[in-house]
């Protein structure tokens, strides 16, 4: 158990991990040449050729240490109870790189012109409704606890986020986030057979 | 601002940019606004 919880803290730290490494980057290239030379231009512009970059990009870049530490944190708290409540049927990259590529396509299509989309909110947005309706999927009651927990401890501000409000916020992004995570955990085979019969691993 | 990546990839042009800063990011773009 005591392993299961660790392996879970260290997955989740080392994605993490990529997206603080690539935020000091980032923060070194604006020190040394000049913000111009921003890796935020490398966002998600919808509807922009340069903007498709931003499909695979988007949930690595940051526009400041405020903005990161939330989004670091937010990840933490989603990727730990899923790891430890769905153990090996939570596949963290696959799942990752899905609700990526999903809320990254959509918002490309249907995202508000005009603007550049960074952050990793939408992935968390997508993660937040993957644990709820695998949930139900899967018969997790403390996943749906968890969902209702994260709803009520963000104080309704999970649901206004994608909503139009301040025009800063990527509400669009999170809207395709949540879609996306949506998609991906319907398009997920059940997996009620015997390789999910144990709920967790062995220590070796 | 200047050309950088953003001129590089025929994208907006930065013309504020509050990197720095430790609050919400706040920059605008000529053409473009950069939103979290």
């Amino acid at each position: 158990m005591i392993r299961h919880i660790f392996t879970a803290f260290e997955r989740s730290f080392r994605f993490i991990a990529l997206i603080w490494w690539i935020y000091i980057i980032d923060f070194l290239i604006c020190a040394v040449f000049g913000v111009q030379y921003s890796l935020n231009y490398f966002g998600l512009a919808p509807r922009t050729a340069q903007g498709l970059f931003g499909i695979v990009t988007m949930p690595f870049l940051h526009g400041n240490f405020l903005h990161i530490i939330e989004n670091s944190m937010s990840l933490f708290v989603v990727l730990v109870p899923l790891y430890l409540e769905l153990s090996d049927r939570f596949r963290m990259p696959e799942v990752i790189i899905k609700i990526t590529v999903v809320s990254g396509s959509l918002l490309w299509f249907m995202g508000r012109g005009d603007s550049i989309h960074i952050g990793a909110s939408a992935l968390v947005y997508g993660l937040i409704v993957y644990a709820c309706i695998a949930g139900f999927k899967y018969k997790r009651l403390s996943l749906l606890a968890f969902g209702a927990a994260a709803i009520f401890f963000s104080g309704g501000g999970l649901l206004m986020g994608i909503i139009p409000s301040d025009p800063q916020v990527s509400w669009d992004g999170h809207l395709m986030g949540a879609i996306a995570g949506a998609i991906v955990i319907f398009s997920e085979r059940n997996l009620n057979d015997d390789r999910c019969s144990t709920r967790y691993p062995e220590p070796n | 601002m200047d050309d950088g990546v953003g001129r590089w990839l025929g994208g907006p042009i930065c013309t504020e940019f509050h990197y720095w800063g430790f609050m919400r990011l706040n920059f605008r773009t000529q053409n473009v606004t950069l939103v979290t």
